[in-house]
């Protein structure tokens, strides 16, 4: 690391596109951590360090107390805390010709990468910087780097020294990196690149993060399910960790983003160990349980640190690393899981795991396992793990879904095949049921016939026999008989026609079979017969008993009631919900009083029961008979 | 004029009992009887136009087949001829069958020789029988022809129905008619209740018959057309 190695450095111009510009801070961090030369700047390495505040104290030039040590030196591993000063001399060359010196002006400005956490730089015995909690703001030296330029005068031809008094609690990451001395330009390209990098990274994770967070958000307030309301809070704790780190510095303390930043990590990985149980169906009660107290122990430990002063700052440390173990036994768990069963879910998570794993490894071997002293510098990468493990339960989780909706799918035509297979059945079923209940009505019907057989023509060939074989009657009297006989067949026929439900057609087609009878009778027929509803809940045997009803009554009229003529009236009572059937006759009438309670009269009450009609007979003697027949109307369906 | 008539009837008595009724009347003369179908169509075959009886009366249930054939037969040699079928009820859907196969009424069997004649009469003078329950075949028969579609509505009509398609709608006096018919009303009531008069309700009478035999054909095409028995062009 010599002042004459000069490399002409080609530097990204500020106008470049963020490409080329992230392209060179990577590139820049790779040259930065091999240690490589940039150019008219160099690192000093070899310091001497004594204890105590001696800025300001160019007296004490003795050899007493100061020890040579090499930098970067890192405070934590040495146990390291309170104020030290560090120094080195810078050689001035008086003319060009000398190589062991550096040229006047060479050294402008002086750049460290890494201190902690307070800083101030005495040049020559004069203070050119002072950064820490006396300054206007508090800032975290543990992870922005710090320039200052020298002013030209202080550097004096021969021999200069430079002194870095670093001042740091107990317990934090504290110490020095190498410091660096060159030209302003060169410096300032140094401190821009490591600058962006270490706060763009907490940036740019904030920003992913957050927007993988509003995603889980609005999924799980659409869909819900504990995997995704998980996997927000996840991003939430993360997110609200980098901003802590980018912008935290402006609104709280100084201690307290320090505190609470490894909190929130701890937070996010003990939930994201949560997840991981979720997302294997590894749903172990106890592990859960477990998680779910650790969660819930991370605010006490907030509270612990809040009260307990210097010292907690350890309890801070300790619950970090012990939630660093629980994340590499989740690891662990999810890799052995992924061996077990493999999926394209779990290899995501096992994948998201791991890295996140590794990027955590990284960071605590670079800061506090390594013997490296260069790991100080480093610059740390667990911001990342936010990303990684966000986008790994993501992918993880999508692939979940789209499983989910393949099944489905396959569940659907599943389900439609069973459906169909179904309704097949029960047209099956149906066309069963249909024939039984048409087989049902052919037998009833059948039985209906062989009953009025039996009864009506059936009995009257019987007594026609009879009044045969005793010889009393008249051939006129005979014919009559076998007329009547005919009628009846007549009338069993008619019932059987498919006219089912239509009464005026009923009526009239009695009216038609009795024509001859009643004229004969020398009966005239006033015929009022309106068109009259559909009357379909009348079965076949019930139309039956209707029309043996109507002609009991037209029989009885021709018979007995020696009337001249006989008004018939139907028509469909709408307010009453009926069909008013009327036969009136003018005929002698009879005494309602003693109504001859003969086999007729029972039948057509009887008859009028079975169709549920209300049967009315009004008569007195010499003032003819009006009977009244009202039959219900089913209200129309629908 | 006598008027010749022509009697197939496989029932000696009944057959009988007719002969006697129209040997009994004056203007009728029993020309032909036969018990077969095959009797019957021999005899029309062999028959010389000037001896054509001008009146057939024709069972349907005879031993060796349908009277429906020796109605199509007869109205196939002498299409001017009266055919009546004699039947036992008078409402079959043989009946039905029959009228529209050109048989212009029906005769019941088993009714008083009088009534018999009456008629008869009635038959010869153009006024057909109609029981309420073949009013009300008919109309359900003809429901679907009975509303005539306009013919926007109908692109493509049966060319049966192009051809005969006044003759296959009843019209709406038509359809009064048989309406009230089917209620039983007489057909002099009808006339009364309609304000017409009673021959022009047996006018419509014999109108809705002649139609039932059109419609019965144009049933047949739309049956055809539907099972794709005709090329449709």
């Amino acid at each position: 690391m010599h002042p004459g190695t000069a490399v002409s450095g080609s530097v990204a111009s500020r106008s470049t596109g963020w490409l080329r510009r992230v392209c060179a801070l990577l590139l820049m961090q790779m040259l930065f951590m091999a240690g490589a030369a940039w150019g008219a700047n160099w690192a000093v390495t070899e310091v001497e360090v004594a204890p105590g505040d001696f800025g300001s104290s160019p007296a004490r030039q003795s050899r007493e107390g100061w020890r040579p040590t090499t930098l970067p030196e890192p405070w934590l591993r040495l146990g390291r805390s309170g104020t030290w000063t560090y120094r080195f001399p810078l050689e001035v060359c008086p003319s060009v010709a000398v190589a062991t010196c550096v040229q006047p002006g060479q050294v402008e400005g002086l750049w460290v990468p890494k201190v902690g956490r307070e800083l101030s730089v005495w040049v020559n015995g004069a203070r050119v910087l002072h950064l820490g909690p006396v300054g206007a703001v508090e800032r975290d030296l543990t992870r922005r780097p710090v320039l200052v330029t020298i002013p030209a005068p202080l550097l004096r031809p021969g021999a200069n020294e430079f002194r870095l008094v670093v001042t740091a609690p107990e317990h934090q990451v504290a110490g020095l990196s190498r410091v660096w001395l060159g030209s302003t330009h060169e410096l300032t390209l140094r401190h821009a690149s490591r600058d962006h990098l270490v706060m763009g990274m907490p940036g740019a994770v904030a920003s992913v993060s957050a927007i993988l967070t509003a995603l889980g958000v609005l999924t799980a307030l659409r869909f819900g399910g504990t995997a995704v309301w998980l996997f927000s809070l996840i991003g939430v704790l993360w997110t609200a960790r980098e901003l802590l780190l980018l912008v935290g510095f402006f609104v709280l303390p100084l201690n307290t983003v320090l505190a609470m930043a490894p909190l929130l990590q701890a937070a996010a990985v003990l939930m994201s160990c949560w997840l991981l149980l979720d997302l294997m169906a590894l749903s172990e009660r106890r592990w859960v349980r477990v998680l779910k107290w650790l969660v819930a122990c991370t605010p006490l430990v907030a509270l612990a640190w809040w009260f307990g002063g210097e010292a907690s700052w350890v309890w801070i440390w300790a619950w970090r690393r012990l939630t660093d173990a629980a994340g590499l036994c989740m690891t662990a768990v999810a890799a052995y899981a992924l061996w077990r069963q493999p999926s394209w879910s779990r290899l995501f998570v096992a994948v998201g795991m791991i890295g996140s794993a590794s990027l955590a490894f990284i960071d605590v071997w670079m800061l506090e396992l390594s013997d490296r002293r260069l790991g100080f510098e480093h610059v740390p990468v667990t911001s990342l793990m936010a990303v990684f493990f966000l986008l790994s339960v993501s992918a993880s989780i999508y692939m979940r879904v789209a499983q989910a909706l393949r099944i489905e799918e396959r569940h659907k035509q599943v389900l439609a095949q069973e459906v169909s297979r179904q309704r097949r059945e029960l047209q099956r079923l149906h066309a069963r049921e249909s024939e039984r209940l048409r087989a049902e009505a052919v037998v009833n019907e059948r039985a209906r016939i062989v009953r009025e057989m039996h009864d009506g023509l059936g009995s009257q060939l019987v007594g026609l026999l009879s009044t045969v074989e005793s010889g009393e009657y008249t051939q006129a009297e005979l014919t009559s008989e076998v007329h009547e006989a005919m009628g009846q067949l007549r009338l069993t026929i008619d019932t059987l026609e498919p006219l089912g439900d239509d009464l005026s057609s009923l009526l009239g087609q009695l009216r038609f079979r009795l024509d001859g009878r009643l004229r004969k009778a020398g009966l005239k027929l006033v015929w009022q017969v309106r068109a009259l509803p559909v009357a379909d809940h009348l079965s076949a045997a019930d139309l039956s008993h209707l029309q043996r009803l109507l002609y009991e009554v037209f029989a009885n009229v021709i018979k007995h009631a020696r009337a001249t003529q006989v008004q018939v009236g139907a028509a469909h009572d709408e307010a009453r919900r009926c069909i008013d059937i009327r036969i009136v006759d003018n005929g002698c009438g009879f005494d309602a009083g003693q109504a001859p309670s003969g086999r007729g009269l029972n039948n057509m009450r009887y008859r009028a029961e079975q169709i549920g009609a209300i049967l009315r007979m009004q008569s007195a003697p010499g003032e003819g008979t009006e009977v009244i027949l009202q039959l219900p109307v089913m209200p129309a369906q629908g | 004029m006598t008027q010749r008539i022509g009697l197939v009837e496989d029932d000696e008595r009944v057959r009988h009992a007719l002969a006697r009724v129209i040997s009994r009347a004056p203007g009728f003369s029993l020309w032909f009887e036969s018990g077969t179908v095959a009797g019957a169509l021999d005899w029309m075959r062999s028959c010389q136009p000037v001896h054509w009886p001008e009146v057939w009366l024709v069972d349907l249930g005879l031993p060796d087949g349908s009277g429906l054939e020796v109605i199509r037969e007869a109205l196939r040699l002498h299409p001017g001829s009266h055919v009546m079928v004699v039947s036992v009820f008078g409402d079959e859907e043989k009946v039905l069958d029959s009228i529209a196969a050109g048989a212009s009424g029906y005769l019941l069997k088993g009714e008083r020789d009088e009534d018999l004649l009456l008629h008869l009469h009635d038959l010869l003078r153009g006024g057909s029988p109609m029981s309420p329950m073949i009013a009300r075949q008919v109309l359900n028969r003809m429901r679907a022809l009975s509303e005539r579609p306009s013919r926007e509505r109908r692109p493509d009509p049966p060319p049966a129905a192009v051809e005969d398609g006044d003759a296959a709608y009843l019209t709406r006096r038509e359809r009064d008619t048989l309406e009230l018919i089917a209620r039983g009303y007489s057909y002099d009531e009808v006339a009364e209740e309609l304000s017409m008069s009673a021959n022009t309700v047996r006018h419509h009478i014999r109108s809705i018959y002649a139609k039932l035999g059109v419609h019965s054909k144009v049933e047949a095409v739309n049956e055809a057309r539907r099972r794709r028995w005709l090329a449709v062009e």
